[in-house]
């Protein structure tokens, strides 16, 4: 998927999300300074991402000052700190800052708002390959083996959301909120019934994760 | 309260004056009748007695005509003689004899039945009243005038006399008006001036009830409001203190607080997150090590985190007890706790006692905490050579370390205050600032001295 810098000088914080980025597909450039950033930023002639996760606090180059650093070579930015008064928030939005995640986080909003800010630049992938089967989210089609598959729309979303998260546990409320945009819980049946009809048309790994809820298992050769 | 004693005031002023007024008039106007009476009794006398001493008989005393003429004619004859405003009014049996006056003999005569004035041997009668629009006094008296008895009364007219007292009366009542209205002003005008600081006391309590602590009177006078005023001063005070003290308590809690959510916003993410990633699959079996070694390690650092507060905490809030200390004993202890360490972080400790062992009052425990909190610090701070002495009355701990830059100096002892911005895994930043609660719970003060490049020297003075 995208190529992200990750800027935060927690060693545990950064392999953590290095971790999980690379589990949904993208591919991550750990930094636990700022002077390596600009070290990066100036060596290499064509330093290219599609996004930076920043910290504010970090040694050596505060975040504000890498910000403009990293918008000068077009790379959006998205605040990631233990700071969570609005000054700083205006401070870095009002900078060019794309977003601003206060910690502690969970990772699927990370996640889910990486996907929305890569959305915005162009940057979303929109064609996958997951084992025989290729999604095209821009056509809405699904292809296994060159024959097109015909999926519901309710199929077809479900299918993106697992896709985007892939590697990683989706509860059924979660589920409900993306797809159905149902906001209670206890209606998850619902879910079960659709996955079983994606699994059977697509035969792709979908699998149940016993009280929490399902997850698309693709491997790293993808 | 103002309006009340104002009220009562005025009352009191109208009342009084009126009483004396009407008193005043009330006994000038008797006077002046009783004395107008004497005087018309006097005059009567004088004319009983002028009449009697020449009292030429005559020779024909069967011709009670020619003697009430020749009496009549006296009369006139003294009644021209007399004062203008007296007349006189003789009669016989029910008639009149002579009557100079405006008023019905008869209506004088029975005007006169009760007032019996005497006056030498004699006893006349007297009356008051008014005829008319005008006063009179009269006196009477039977005389019995060569054989023949004759009732003479004398008149007079003291309109003008009383009209005086009355005009008298009138300018009193005035000048007790005026009197009383300039008293009632000048009362008012003193009461409002004497109740100025009640108001600025009730406007001061309502300011401070409302929550400006900084509310004072500041009266210069010398009286017992002045005496109120200077102790809501020093009330205010005392509230403005300890508000002040209250408000910097619960500051500081709330930095407290502030900071130490901040402290594990860190370890939380991080934790959520490796669980997080152990629940996907396709992790590889090393990322699973990774996730889980960084779990433990942030969970390690979140017990570290509560045990330092629990040290801020028992500092803060217990009441240690004081016991005698041996310094070699406790140098001994420390010795114990931190050589193992040094060496086990290189570091050439050295601990220095005077050969003259002394005691101090104090925790042993939480000097410990104190020192090794020190030791730390020291460490932190790059330290290779950190020695701690125990000089009597003085402690030091200096150390080679990085120093202290001079604007720093002061906020160190904030808790979670760190010198390096960039937060290094070290520590939390609430090593001096526990440091500092336990100097103070043993009346130590705590100084810093430090060069940037050439390393610290902690001194901490024992104030006995």
């Amino acid at each position: 998927m995208g190529k992200i810098l990750i800027i935060e000088d927690e060693i545990a914080i950064n392999k953590m999300l290095c971790m999980n980025l690379g589990l949904v597909g993208h591919e991550t450039v750990p930094f636990t300074d700022g002077e390596q950033v600009i070290k990066w930023l100036e060596g290499d002639g064509n330093a290219d991402a599609d996004l930076a996760l920043l910290d504010v606090m970090l040694p050596k180059a505060d975040g504000f000052e890498l910000l403009e650093l990293l918008l000068e070579k077009k790379i959006p930015v998205i605040f990631l700190t233990a700071k969570g008064d609005l000054e700083s928030k205006l401070r870095g939005l009002t900078g060019g800052a794309e977003d601003y995640i206060v910690k502690p986080f969970e990772m699927l909003e990370v996640i889910a708002r990486i996907d929305k800010v890569l959305k915005r630049y162009g940057k979303r992938e929109n064609v996958f390959h997951i084992d025989d089967v290729e999604v095209n989210a821009a056509e809405r089609t699904v292809r296994k083996n060159g024959v097109e598959l015909v999926l519901t729309m309710i199929e077809f979303d479900l299918l993106l959301l697992l896709i985007r998260n892939r590697n990683i546990v989706l509860s059924r409320e979660k589920m409900l909120n993306e797809v159905w945009n149902i906001y209670y819980e206890g209606e998850t049946r619902t879910v079960d019934v659709h996955i079983a009809q994606l699994r059977k048309k697509t035969g792709l790994r979908i699998v149940s994760i016993p009280k929490i809820g399902y997850r698309l298992e693709v491997s790293h050769e993808n | 309260m103002r309006t009340r004693i104002t009220i009562g005031m005025i009352i009191i002023f109208v009342v009084s004056a009126g009483l004396f007024c009407g008193i005043m008039s009330y006994t000038t106007w008797n006077t002046q009748r009783r004395e107008a009476k004497r005087y018309s009794v006097s005059e009567l006398n004088a004319l009983v007695w002028k009449l009697n001493s020449e009292n030429y008989p005559m020779d024909i005393k069967d011709s009670p005509y020619i003697k009430d003429t020749i009496l009549r004619y006296r009369i006139q004859q003294y009644a021209a003689l007399s004062r203008e405003d007296m007349e006189y009014v003789l009669q016989k049996g029910g008639e009149d004899i002579f009557n100079n006056s405006s008023i019905n003999a008869s209506y004088i005569l029975d005007s006169m039945k009760t007032d019996e004035i005497e006056m030498g041997n004699e006893k006349y009668m007297a009356a008051f009243f008014k005829y008319g629009s005008r006063y009179y006094s009269v006196a009477g008296g039977t005389i019995i005038y060569d054989g023949e008895e004759y009732d003479i009364s004398v008149v007079r007219d003291v309109t003008e006399g009383m009209n005086r007292v009355r005009s008298v009366a009138v300018w009193c009542i005035f000048i007790n008006l005026v009197i009383v209205i300039v008293s009632i002003v000048i009362s008012i005008l003193f009461l409002k001036q004497s109740f100025a600081p009640f108001e600025q006391l009730k406007e001061s309590t309502r300011a401070i009830a409302q929550g400006d602590y900084g509310q004072r009177i500041g009266s210069v006078r010398n009286d017992e409001i002045g005496e109120l005023a200077d102790s809501f001063d020093r009330m205010g005070e005392a509230v403005e203190l300890h508000m002040r003290e209250v408000e910097n308590k619960v500051e500081e809690q709330d930095m407290l607080i502030h900071a130490l959510a901040h402290e594990m916003k860190t370890p939380v993410t991080a934790i959520a997150g490796y669980a997080f990633a152990l629940q996907s699959a396709n992790i590889s079996e090393k990322q699973q090590e990774e996730a889980v070694s960084f779990i433990d390690m942030e969970s390690r650092r979140l017990e570290r985190l509560s045990s330092k507060l629990t040290q801020l905490i028992m500092a803060e809030h217990n009441r240690i007890e004081l016991q005698s200390i041996s310094v070699h004993d406790f140098a001994k202890q420390l010795e114990g706790i931190l050589i193992p360490k040094a060496d086990r972080q290189n570091v050439s400790l050295h601990i220095e006692v005077p050969e003259d062992d002394y005691n101090i009052e104090g925790d042993a425990d939480l000097l410990c905490v104190l020192l090794t909190n020190l030791y730390d610090n020291a460490y932190k701070a790059g330290a290779c050579r950190i020695g701690i002495h125990f000089a009597v009355n003085e402690w030091t701990v200096t150390d080679n370390g990085c120093g202290i830059p001079e604007d720093e100096l002061t906020k160190i002892m904030q808790p979670f205050y760190q010198g390096d911005k960039s937060r290094s895994d070290k520590g939390f930043g609430l090593g001096l600032a526990i440091c500092k609660k336990i100097a103070d719970l043993h009346r130590m003060e705590l100084r810093i001295m430090s060069v940037v490049g050439e390393g610290s020297c902690v001194y901490m003075t024992i104030n006995c």
